[in-house]
């Protein structure tokens, strides 16, 4: 049996904000999340994306006592399209706007990332 | 060899049974469908159970009780599909004369979950960041609202529809006809979906259908089974277009040229109305429409009893509920009850061809995991 785990995060920083990173399979396809892990002669290597997205499709999850929360679909280079949580303020964003990549901590206390809108005259 | 026919259907009444089990709702329904067949349990070869939710031997732990002679029980689970799966797979043993007469039933028992959204896998990448059913068609919804045009009230009016045919469904216990405004006003669950557009979360119930090769010693006239597709989701992590349902336009591609027929032949349809967007983006997908123009099909009346092609007659999921296991076999049994002329104050007039879709969810990657697709003809 030949299976190894991938070992490389799906975030980054490229030394001014969160990045994250797809997998470059030795099939030549990119994908995110990148795999768990790979089997026999299968092969990937880390491909930073863009910082910033267009966010193709949201919504505001209100889950009754909990505190509502956003979630999103976010298009990013290389035909990717990757799901998050979205930081949202008080305008509803418009679909096709900006997002950006930000840290973000899962309920278990895991980093990971959010979407958050660009204001238009910072994007 | 016979062709294999559905001679019996039983159902339980759908609704919240916190004290009663999903073993008690099966044997209800698996009554049902022998009395209705006109047959005994040892008559029967092999059962297959479709069951999501509980948990190791669903099948032996309904059937205990019912003094079976210890024949075959496959437990099939394919999540919201896992009824119409037992089906496909009961069918396929019949076919290659495996055996001769067969059970098909499914069940649930929300009541014992402790409610809210159906429970995923939280493993899963999207799961585990918060993605639950509602909020993934919300996102659909909003989508599908920004590129067609369609409004919010559009949305409420697949709910409207729905628990319209629901009243007259006396299984659909808790079912009450609602306005658009109210649906509109009751509590958002995920935008835009209020929780009226939502199937109800917690709703206990089970059918089942006796099918068999043999001559029918049932009450009614048999049902034919024309087309029998399960098909699984395809693994994507591109650009797809959120407001197509790929998965069910490629099984009923494959439906409608099994059975020889197309969408303008249907008299019928019980489809997977989970959330109101659903209805619409199954319009599309089953060839009903064209893209972007479901919610002009429900406003012509098309789609409601009475209309061309009523949609859900039995209420569907939104006014039923929605235990998975048991859902797809459910919309059979609507579908025989409807061939036959036995639907009651819901009956459609003269029906010769019914569908039924039911999809099942719930992992990240793939448009949905499983959907299986049935086209019946009355025999």
């Amino acid at each position: 049996m030949r299976i190894s785990k991938y070992g490389h995060s799906h975030m980054a920083n490229d030394g001014q904000q969160t990045i994250l990173c797809g997998a470059l399979m030795s099939q030549g396809e990119i994908r995110f999340p990148p795999p768990e892990f790979l089997i026999g002669d299968e092969t990937a290597t880390p491909v930073p994306l863009s910082p910033i997205g267009q966010l193709y499709t949201y919504t505001t999850v209100h889950p009754g006592k909990a505190p509502a929360y956003s979630l999103a679909m976010v298009d990013f280079d290389h035909g990717l399209r990757i799901f998050g949580r979205l930081l949202l303020g008080e305008a509803p964003p418009a679909l096709g706007s900006n997002v950006r990549v930000v840290p973000f901590t899962l309920s278990e206390g895991e980093i990971d990332f959010a979407f958050e809108p660009v204001e238009e005259d910072a994007a | 060899m016979n062709e294999p026919l559905i001679t019996g259907v039983g159902i339980s009444d759908f609704g919240r049974f916190p004290d009663l089990t999903e073993e008690a709702l099966a044997q209800v329904a698996i009554i049902d469908a022998l009395a209705d067949a006109g047959i005994a349990v040892k008559d029967v070869q092999a059962f297959y159970c479709g069951n999501a939710l509980g948990g190791h031997l669903p099948g032996q732990r309904a059937l205990r009780d019912l003094g079976t002679g210890g024949e075959a029980v496959y437990n099939i689970d394919n999540a919201c599909s896992s009824g119409a799966t037992a089906l496909n797979l009961a069918l396929s043993a019949l076919r290659a004369g495996q055996y001769e007469t067969v059970l098909v039933f499914g069940m649930d028992h929300l009541s014992g979950l402790g409610g809210g959204a159906l429970p995923m896998n939280q493993r899963d990448w999207n799961n585990r960041r918060g993605m639950i059913m509602p909020a993934l068609y919300a996102m659909r919804a909003t989508r599908y609202l920004h590129d067609f045009g369609v409004t919010r009230e559009d949305l409420a009016d697949v709910s409207v529809k729905n628990r319209r045919h629901g009243v007259l469904n006396p299984i659909a216990t808790f079912c009450k006809e609602m306005t658009r405004e109210e649906v509109l006003a009751s509590r958002m669950v995920a935008d835009p979906l209020t929780l009226l557009q939502c199937c109800p979360a917690v709703v206990d119930g089970a059918a089942a259908v006796v099918l068999t090769t043999r001559p029918s010693a049932g009450a009614a006239r048999p049902v034919r089974v024309r087309a029998s597709i399960v098909q699984s989701g395809v693994f994507e992590v591109n650009q797809t277009d959120m407001t197509e349902a790929e998965i069910t336009r490629r099984a009923a591609h494959l439906a409608y040229e099994q059975a020889g027929v197309g969408p303008q032949d249907l008299s019928m349809i019980e489809l997977h109305d989970a959330f109101t967007i659903s209805e619409l983006l199954y319009y599309e997908a089953l060839g009903l429409c064209r893209r972007g123009e479901a919610a002009s099909l429900l406003a012509s009346g098309a789609t409601t009893l009475g209309g061309r092609i009523p949609v859900n007659p039995s209420g569907g999921l939104l006014a039923k509920g929605h235990p998975p296991g048991a859902t797809g076999v459910a919309q059979v049994v609507e579908l025989c009850e409807q061939l036959q002329g036995r639907a009651g104050k819901r009956q459609i007039a003269d029906p010769r061809l019914g569908l039924c879709q039911v999809t099942g969810g719930g992992i990240w990657g793939v448009d949905h995991a499983a959907c299986s697709i049935h086209i019946l003809e009355a025999a």
